[in-house]
């Protein structure tokens, strides 16, 4: 190993242990860093239950090394050349170390990783193993070798063309279905290939190939897998044996190294490739753009819209419009999510529906309550909806410098930007209750709940995340890091939750203090009042938003 | 029989292909010890990939480049040892200080006496005050300073620039043009790619101009004022572009004649 990387090494790693401890000054990292610590904690204190137990079972152990190397080996080959940071192409490549030392460079962090993996594994399991110092020892040993086997498919699958890198992608991924499926049928007897696939008539089509029944149930083979398999603790093993355990891990780590070193191929040109295509997927996520690039380069240039209803302000509406257009893949995730949610509650309504129709005889309120259940559900839909529906100031985030050019007012701009999500919301929400009616019609007084409703909701959700999206675009605009915390986006999806707090205790007292049939109206109403409040809050909160934040030197 | 000159840089019958794009096609030229080469064209003639090749980082597709007789290719290590390269785009390593980087650069490349001389350059580049700043508190200009001190603490044979001089202030260029002149005079090489035609023209001793991967011109500015029909002190500017007009428009019907 090069003195100067082993420098370099240390020194990154202790900038970036500083750097994490200094950055738990910020109350979100604070809070998930301690959210971590207590997960490890409740882990740790509970470490002697049985469920600890079943996780190192033979079973288990085998289970979990098949997912390790076959994902070590896969997520390698995808990449298509090794990752390495920015500066590394401009310090490292065209600095004098051999190709095999900047490998190994490569592979500090990840022994690094293997290290830490293995302390914990031997915190959390010990109390359960028969030998658990060696046990750990083992699987740290086979981390480190399916690394290296990740590297070097990495290495490999940037030398090949992209034909055979998609026809080997497929390859894998059957070799993959099988061999999960034998392991599932020996190791825990569940079956994943439907019964049909064994018919006599289903192997004709793979005549003279040979069954996973006849795979799964061959003598030679099962015997050695009930072997592997044999539950239990590790049975009292001599010195040699576990010394032979140990000495076939080390040997896997030190052949999949040599092996590595061995590959012939040049790194460089792959892993600029690669390099810059993460650099540039880094950049995209933490200016808050959508990760996936049109495949297209060209399209047909949309023709001027000649109604005033674009004019000013929406001209930004009609961008937004364009871009949804152009955005297939979201709007076909959006479509397909929306099928299987409402296909759930269609078929609830329908089963519903068969049972009374069979003779179960549910009376109507509970009938009509079951149905507003459901649409409580579909309204629900706007809060998965809005997330795939970018046409907002995520997209719109890193254009901020420029929108505060445009004459328009800031209400209007924030209103602007919300206008097509929220759209496209009720749109999908619309096929939900199309969807839902095909088994009864909802009466007059819930469709214009619906009417209603459904907007105040859709408009609450899509306010209360695009806040979130301003307020990240407004700290990259002053050269702040733009990527939320997880601890951030939960406590957005709480708070639009809450969103809906004041509107929903208006609308329980007034229908608890009112009576007849003006109760339910009224308190629908006194909610809708409130609801609608709150929205228009929230766009000014937004409008103020747009019209305050600094602008850095860097985004100028 | 004359003894050939030395050369830093042997870039011979160079092509390199995308797929089935040529980025390059068919390059040779060559770079003498002292001489400041501008690399010019216009965007994706081929000059970032000709450079990155010439670094090792790009593998040619054909022909060879030999680094000060080292072979790029075959003996990628010593070839590296003699070069120094600075890309359009600054990327330090943003938890390093401005020192680390140079204790990095010192390191790799053996550096005797390492600190003395990098106390110079830093007085030199104006970046004595910056020492102990992390790079991502760095302004740009800032950045292709500290990419030229790691640069020039290796004392390379060479230095291979992409775009040098973008995101410093006046004072700043004046200071790097000196410098590139003055390690020039030393006997350093120097192959700068850049589009300000001005700089390359105030401090090229020859211009490699490149379209479309091919090469249509290297030699001096006298040299290459010979190729297109110009009075004696046109600029740089006008020889690029009478030069590469000439290549890329169709021949006049009446000279056809």
């Amino acid at each position: 190993m090069n003195r100067a990387l082993l420098y370099l090494w240390f020194v990154l790693l202790k900038r970036r242990g500083l750097h994490g401890i200094r950055g738990l000054r910020r109350p979100t990292s604070l809070i998930g860093f301690a959210a971590w610590v207590f997960f490890l904690c409740v882990l740790f204190h509970y470490r002697d239950e049985a469920v600890f137990a079943q996780l190192v079972r033979r079973e288990s152990l085998i289970g979990g090394a098949m997912i390790m190397l076959g994902g070590s080996l896969f997520m390698g080959f995808l990449q298509r050349g090794l990752v390495f940071e920015p500066p590394d192409v401009e310090f490292l490549f065209t600095s004098p170390f051999t190709q095999r030392q900047i490998v190994v460079y490569r592979l500090l962090p990840n022994y690094l990783y293997a290290l830490v993996q293995g302390l914990v594994f031997l915190a959390l399991f010990a109390s359960h193993l028969k030998h658990p110092l060696l046990t750990a020892v083992c699987m740290m040993l086979f981390q480190v070798a399916c690394f290296h086997l990740a590297t070097g498919a990495a290495i490999f699958g940037g030398t090949i063309s992209e034909q055979a890198h998609v026809r080997v992608r497929w390859m894998m991924l059957g070799v993959y279905f099988v061999m999960a499926a034998l392991y599932l049928r020996v190791a825990w007897d569940l079956k994943v290939v439907p019964s049909f696939m064994s018919s006599p008539l289903t192997q004709l089509f793979f005549y003279p190939a040979a069954t996973l029944s006849d795979i799964g149930t061959e003598p030679v083979l099962r015997e050695w897998m009930l072997r592997r398999t044999n539950t239990g603790a590790f049975p009292a093993r001599a010195l040699w044996e576990s010394a032979s355990y140990l000495g076939v891990f080390a040997g896997s780590a030190v052949a999949s190294f040599w092996l590595l070193l061995k590959l012939r191929a040049n790194i460089f040109e792959t892993s600029l490739a690669t390099t810059t295509r993460k650099a540039e997927r880094r950049v995209r996520l933490q200016q808050g753009r959508s990760l996936a690039v049109a495949n297209e380069s060209r399209f047909r240039s949309a023709r001027l819209p000649k109604g005033s209803l674009f004019h000013g302000v929406g001209a930004i509406v009609w961008k937004h419009l364009i871009v949804a257009s152009r955005s297939k893949r979201e709007l076909v995730l959006a479509g397909a999510f929306t099928l299987i949610y409402t296909g759930f509650l269609a078929a609830l309504r329908g089963l519903l529906h068969h049972l009374m129709s069979a003779g179960g005889e549910l009376p109507a309120p509970q009938v009509a309550d079951f149905d507003r259940g459901l649409l409580a559900m579909l309204c629900f839909l706007a809060f998965f909806m809005q997330r795939t529906f970018p046409f907002d100031f995520r997209r719109d985030g890193h254009h901020l410098v420029g929108f505060r050019t445009l004459p328009i007012s800031p209400f209007a701009l924030a209103l602007a930007e919300i206008t097509v999500p929220t759209a496209f919301c009720l749109a999908f929400q619309a096929f939900g209750v199309l969807a839902l009616m095909i088994f009864g019609g909802f009466d007059g007084r819930v469709l214009l709940y619906l009417l209603f409703g459904f907007p105040a909701v859709a408009l609450a959700l899509n306010g209360v995340w695009n806040l979130h999206y301003l307020l990240a675009a407004t700290k990259r605009a002053g050269g702040k890091p733009g990527s939320a915390s997880p601890v951030e986006v939960l406590m957005v999806a709480v708070l639009s939750f809450l969103i809906f707090y004041p509107a929903g205790w208006v609308g329980l007292q007034i229908g608890r203090y009112t009576f007849g049939s003006y109760s339910e109206p009224l308190a629908f109403g006194g909610w809708l009042l409130i609801q609608y409040s709150v929205d228009f809050l929230l766009v000014l909160m937004l409008a103020k938003l747009v019209q305050r934040f600094e602008v850095s030197r860097d985004s100028q | 029989m004359p003894h050939p000159q030395p050369r830093v840089i042997e870039v011979e019958h160079f092509g390199k292909n995308y797929g089935h794009f040529a980025a390059v096609h068919d390059l040779s030229f060559a770079v003498q010890p002292g001489e400041i080469v501008g690399l010019v064209g216009a965007n994706g003639a081929g000059k970032t990939t000709t450079l990155r090749a010439i670094t090792g980082i790009l593998r040619p597709t054909a022909g060879s480049i030999r680094v000060s007789g080292h072979d790029i290719e075959k003996d990628p290590v010593a070839g590296k040892r003699q070069f120094a390269y600075i890309p359009d785009t600054v990327h330090p390593y943003d938890l390093l200080t401005v020192t680390e980087h140079l204790h990095f650069i010192a390191l790799a490349y053996r550096v005797e006496n390492a600190e003395r001389q990098y106390t110079a350059l830093l007085e030199e580049l104006e970046l004595s005050d910056k020492k102990d700043e992390i790079a991502s508190s760095l302004s740009r200009g800032m950045l292709q300073k500290l990419s030229l001190a790691c640069a020039f603490l290796r004392a390379p044979r060479v230095v291979i620039l992409d775009e040098p001089l973008t995101g410093l202030d006046p004072r700043g260029i004046r200071n790097i043009k000196q410098s590139i002149r003055r390690r020039a005079t030393a006997g350093t090489a120097f192959l700068l790619s850049s589009h300000l035609l001005l700089l390359v023209e105030a401090l090229c001793d020859r211009v490699l101009i490149l379209q479309r991967g091919r090469k249509i011109a290297f030699g001096s500015l006298e040299e290459i004022r010979q190729l297109a029909p110009l009075h004696t002190d046109a600029s740089l500017e006008d020889v690029f572009f009478a030069v590469t007009e000439k290549t890329a428009d169709p021949v006049e019907p009446s000279n056809r004649s």
